[in-house]
């Protein structure tokens, strides 16, 4: 008796070991953070960004330097002007058969770029959960947890924040300014060509006239749910401001400001007087640097301010998955999100919760200077609606206004 | 070597003229393709405008060319006339594009010249000068760029026509200069240049790098449609943007068809003119005016460079200030990284492709040296993407080299330069080396020297300001693609070119004019330094073809 | 033995026959003048000779210079001379320049070069030339120094393809008596080709008349 309990107990321990040593050469192995760092020193990350903002660059290349020394990863900032772009080639990838080695190791996405990537199956993940960094954010934040409405499930690690902001030049714009849709209709009436958009599908264009639309529409809780046969219904109001403004545009509404640079250089030229941004700390920053003059201020319409993330994303075919990995959490720690809300560097909102954070880190956000075109009113955040929307928008705008 | 080079040479251009063709079929051919892209709302427009703008502008630089080698071109005023050519015909397209919006638009420089004491102007005029809708600023940048290209064309063609004793006599019987001309000279130079001028119309039809600049945006010529489609991030544009391309060549083929009518018609106008026996001496306004014209389109290319120059300093410009507020280096950080990097990878390219084009051509002219009519045919060979859609083939191309894993290699970048130096290098070197007296290499072979020696020692030397000629036109060609850069090079591949069109689609405009200036210089040094060594080499030998 | 000889050469081009089959030979000092109608061939039957003729000729018949067949031999290592209707000075050397391109490697130091090319201008009364551009010479002088050229060479024949029409008539009578006074001075067989009679008078040896086929 006693040898066959033993021989058995034996046995299911010999069994035992057998399985633990077997499983993981089944199942997906689960890493730990030292682990993962340690297989990301050496390798290179290319990390997909757009490109278009000079301060963002520098940004990026500060956090190589520090990324290198601290952790042995190359970050190479592969520049791009459309993240669109990168999106089609990481499709054509698949489509040519790539399933590793593939030319993009982390990117910087957000909207109806995700959408794409998620509903081909090309994104790795979950991972987000693996970060240390990702404890001090509040993972069930709609802004975080939801990419326009659809669920970032652990794929997408949000990377700043962003609310739509009205820059204006206060030296023709009267105290107070017009602070909702129908205020800032009149002063366009009253001042004809001095007042434009960036054309969509530009992504800031878009946002003016999701803005516009959730603050004009009568039924904010649809677009939270896909586009359906009541797009006109919904869209009445938008379409109706569009007309009353269209005549009294810049160049009388038939040329637009290609993206909010070009835009915001018309600004600081004085061919236009207001200029719209993702990122209110834009004006100070272009204030500083010499761009703007000192008379530009900043506002969100009363309503609510469109808000949402923009985020990270590795996709499933990277070559370099663990440093993208490390490269993420350095870029979420206080250390750099703090860098990058200073306005004198970037000025781009985190998403760290400061209630998560230890005092110290606390301190690094609360010594932000800010500038003086910074939005005083705060209005309630308004969520982006189903990326559906997004495109059915561009497309009936281009209908209407884009091929004449 | 030298007996595979003429096949090499038709191999570097005929390749992805196959390949790419071939992989536009693969993708494009298909029904839901051309349904989703005759859907395209405005689609009829854009290729109005294609035509509209590639039509006028090369009609109009024809005229204007013609009169000014005409008045200026037969008499000792040529060279200079050429000289003064020369900056502009060595700008690129995109750099000259973006120079002139910087110059002509309500905020530019020239405004600010007269704003505000002449025009009253305290904020920039809601005119809408730059991307107008129906395509002007579009036809007039490609006008100040093409003059000076067909002045030169029409040049190099009087040199093989013996104008000079044709004017005189055309004048002597009581014609004045123009009707002279038109009678005399022109005819005979129409086949000379008829290659030429397609080439002009070709690219006025189906650029993007005035286009993206200076033409309009809603909608835009059908060639900036298919670049968005075919970088979209949306695939599901793609067949759409192939099929695109084959209407694009459709197109094409029409405008050249439309400029063969054309030119049909004006050949029977001509005829009545020409027998008409109107002498046409009053015709000092014509010059006088046309004068003022061309001279206004070089000036204007010139100020468009010193605009770019300008606006590379990133502080506001605020209306109607003539300077930017910070003219200083801090002003140049936003972009002294970038730009060097660019800087960088062009030049290599620029020199890989010169020496490439040039090597592998001076070896294919040695061996056709004595065969007119292969060299004619391999001429006519390496001319023909010049007149097709650069879209048309270059976006099959970029799948092909997917497959083959060389897209993004600057392998397949300096391929495609050389695609598209080689017609210039090509025209450049193997008639002037035929056309070398074969008594230097018979007597040098003669007098001892060894195959090699002879080509080191006399036919190199003599084609010496050719081949440095050759050089710099092949360089400029490299540094003022962009299309090619972009397609082959994956969008990974980031010369000057791509980086300035990069910037002006997202509206930076300080990067594009830093981008554009840099891209504008870089040839003007190249022909510069040709010129300057052709000028300073065998100066005192008068007897060394120039 | 005679220097130069031709054997049963006869050009085709084209399938169209040119020239021969002819025979003949030169002897050393003496000058065989070619002369017919143009475009018979003549200056086809000369760039045979020198081993340069365009591959799109057929060719048959052997060339002996000096006992040696030379039919097969490359134009650098034939050893012969020509002086076309034009100079063909290079452009873009000087006159010394064109002069040592001819003088046959290897030779010692410069010195030695310049000593030569110095002798040679001296005898043609074209002492400090050297340095010159040979385009701001008259045309008699250039074809003094294309002969120089060629002499230097050392050449075992001479071809000479009209080189005396393209001069005005005063300098073509003393260019005339340079070039022969030379070939005989040098025992050198010689053919020249040439519509002129007064040429063909004062070579003063055995001529062939070219005649077209039909």
């Amino acid at each position: 008796m006693k040898t066959a309990a033993s021989f058995l107990g034996r046995g299911t321990l010999a069994v035992a070991l057998l399985v633990a040593a077997i499983a993981p050469l089944g199942a997906q192995p689960r890493q730990t953070w030292p682990a993962i760092e340690a297989a990301a020193r050496g390798q290179s990350v290319y990390f997909n960004a757009w490109a278009g903002d000079p301060a963002i660059n520098r940004y990026l290349g500060w956090a190589a330097q520090a990324i290198e020394a601290r952790y042995g990863v190359r970050l190479i900032h592969v520049k791009v002007a459309d993240i669109a772009t990168v999106v089609s080639r990481i499709l054509a990838e698949q489509a040519a058969g790539r399933r590793e080695g593939g030319s993009v190791d982390l990117l910087w996405i957000n909207g109806e770029n995700y959408a794409s990537l998620m509903k081909a199956g090309l994104l790795q993940g979950p991972w987000t959960a693996t970060l240390p960094s990702a404890a001090a954010i509040d993972a069930e934040e709609p802004s975080i947890a939801t990419d326009f409405t659809l669920p970032t499930a652990g794929y997408e690690l949000a990377w700043g924040g962003a609310r739509f902001t009205l820059f204006y030049e206060t030296q023709a714009v009267p105290s107070p300014p017009p602070q909702d849709p129908a205020a800032l209709l009149q002063w366009i009436a009253a001042h004809p060509g001095r007042f434009t958009y960036p054309q969509p599908p530009d992504f800031l264009g878009s946002s003016f006239l999701k803005q516009l639309l959730l603050l004009l529409t009568p039924d904010r809780e649809r677009l939270q749910r896909p586009v359906a046969a009541d797009f006109d219904r919904v869209t009445k109001p938008l379409w109706a401001w569009l007309e009353a403004a269209r005549p009294r545009l810049w160049r009388g509404g038939r040329v637009y400001p290609r993206s909010g640079q070009e835009q915001r250089r018309l600004l600081g030229d004085g061919e236009v007087d207001w200029s719209l941004a993702f990122n209110p700390s834009e004006a100070n920053r272009a204030i500083l640097d010499g761009e703007l003059p000192d008379s530009i201020r900043a506002l969100h319409f009363r309503g609510g301010a469109l808000a949402n993330s923009h985020f990270l994303a590795i996709p499933v075919n990277a070559r370099a998955r663990e440093g993208a990995m490390v490269v993420a959490n350095f870029l979420l720690s206080p250390e750099a999100q703090a860098r990058k809300a200073d306005e004198a560097i970037w000025g781009d909102p985190t998403v760290l919760a400061m209630d998560r954070l230890a005092p110290v880190d606390r301190q690094r956000f609360a010594a932000l200077k800010r500038g003086p075109a910074w939005p005083r009113e705060y209005g309630p955040r308004l969520s982006e609606p189903h990326p559906s929307w997004t495109t059915a928008l561009e497309r009936a705008w281009i209908g209407r206004y884009g091929a004449q | 070597m030298r007996a595979l080079s003429p096949f090499l040479l038709a191999t570097i251009s005929i390749v992805p003229l196959v390949a790419g063709l071939a992989g536009a079929v693969a993708s494009g051919w298909d029904a839901s393709a051309w349904t989703a892209l005759m859907n395209t709302p405005g689609l009829w427009r854009s290729v109005a405008l294609s035509l509209w703008t590639g039509g006028a502008a090369t009609a109009i630089s024809l005229g204007l060319a013609h009169i000014a080698v005409a008045l200026a071109g037969t008499s000792g005023w040529g060279g200079r006339l050429r000289g003064v050519c020369l900056p502009v015909l060595a700008s690129p397209h995109l750099a000259l594009g973006i120079g002139l919006v910087l110059l002509a638009s309500p905020s530019g420089l020239l405004m600010r010249f007269v704003s505000p004491w002449a025009t009253g102007f305290e904020r920039p005029p809601d005119w809408t000068i730059v991307q107008d809708p129906h395509g002007l600023a579009l036809i007039g940048g490609l006008v100040i760029k093409e003059v000076p290209f067909l002045i030169v064309l029409l040049m190099g063609a009087l040199s093989q026509v013996n104008a000079g004793p044709l004017m005189q006599q055309a004048q002597s019987l009581g014609y004045g200069r123009l009707k002279a001309w038109l009678i005399a000279v022109a005819p005979l130079l129409q086949r000379q240049v008829r290659f030429g001028v397609a080439a002009v119309l070709v690219f006025g039809v189906t650029n993007v790098e005035m286009a993206l600049p200076l033409g309009p945006t809603s909608p835009p010529p059908l060639a900036i449609r298919l670049l968005e489609w075919f970088t979209a991030a949306d695939l599901a544009h793609r067949p759409q943007a192939f099929a695109g391309a084959w209407l694009l060549l459709t197109v094409t083929m029409a405008g050249l068809g439309g400029a063969y009518g054309a030119a049909y018609i004006l050949g029977g106008m001509w005829r009545r003119s020409a027998f008409s026996g109107a002498r046409w001496l009053r015709d000092d306004w014509v010059s006088r005016v046309t004068g003022t014209l061309i001279l206004t389109t070089l000036l204007g290319g010139l100020l468009a460079i010193f605009a770019l120059l300008l606006r590379t300093s990133g502080g506001a410009w605020r209306f109607p200030h003539l300077l930017p507020s910070r003219m200083s280096l801090e002003a140049w950080r936003n972009v002294a990284p970038d730009l060097g990097a660019s800087v960088a990878t062009t030049l290599l390219l620029g020199l890989a492709t010169a020496g490439i084009s040039v090597v592998i051509t001076l070896f294919a002219a040695e061996a056709l040296h004595h065969l007119k009519r292969a060299r004619r045919r391999l001429g006519a060979l390496l001319f023909i993407p010049l007149l097709l859609p650069q879209m048309a083939f270059l976006f099959g191309w970029q799948v092909v080299l997917v497959s083959l894993r060389l897209d993004g290699t600057l392998v397949a970048v300096c391929w495609s330069h050389t695609l598209f130096a080689l017609p210039y290098v090509w025209a450049t070197l193997a008639e002037q080396r035929a056309a070398l007296h074969p008594g230097y290499q018979i007597t040098a072979k003669l007098l001892g020297a060894s195959d090699l020696r002879v080509w080191w020692t006399v036919t190199a030397p003599l084609l010496l300001r050719s081949i440095l000629l050759a050089l710099a036109l092949a360089f400029s060609v490299s540094v003022a693609v962009y299309l090619p850069t972009l397609f082959a090079g994956g969008g990974r591949v980031a010369t000057l070119a791509t980086e300035a069109a990069a910037s002006m689609s997202a509206g930076n405009i300080q990067s594009a004019a830093a981008n554009g200036a840099a891209q504008a210089l870089l040839p003007l040094l190249a022909f510069a330094g040709s010129l300057g060594a052709a000028h300073l080499l065998f100066r005192n030998r008068r007897g060394v073809p120039r | 033995m005679s220097a130069l000889e031709l054997r049963d050469v006869s050009l085709a081009v084209a399938g169209r026959p040119l020239v021969g089959p002819l025979s003949c030979a030169v002897e050393p000092g003496t000058i065989l003048t070619i002369s017919g109608p143009s475009g018979v061939g003549k200056s086809s039957l000369l760039a045979f000779l020198c081993g340069v003729l365009p591959r799109s000729f057929t060719r048959q018949g052997r060339v002996f210079l000096d006992g040696s067949d030379v039919s097969a031999w490359t134009p650098q290592a034939r050893r012969m001379g020509i002086l076309f209707q034009d100079d063909l000075l290079f452009p873009h050397l000087s006159v010394g320049g064109n002069l040592a391109f001819g003088l046959r490697a290897p030779l010692a130091p410069r010195r030695e070069r310049t000593r030569l090319i110095e002798e040679a201008l001296a005898s043609m009364d074209l002492t400090g030339f050297r340095e010159r551009d040979p385009a701001t010479l008259s045309g008699g002088q250039r074809a003094r120094v294309s002969l120089l050229r060629v002499l230097l060479s050392q050449p075992r024949a001479l071809l000479l393809d009209e080189p005396f029409s393209h001069l005005d008539p005063d300098a073509r009578q003393g260019a005339r008596e340079v070039v022969f006074a030379e070939v005989r001075r040098r025992q050198l067989p010689a053919i020249l080709v040439t519509h002129d009679r007064a040429d063909a008078e004062a070579a003063g040896g055995p001529s062939l008349e070219l005649e077209p086929r039909e």
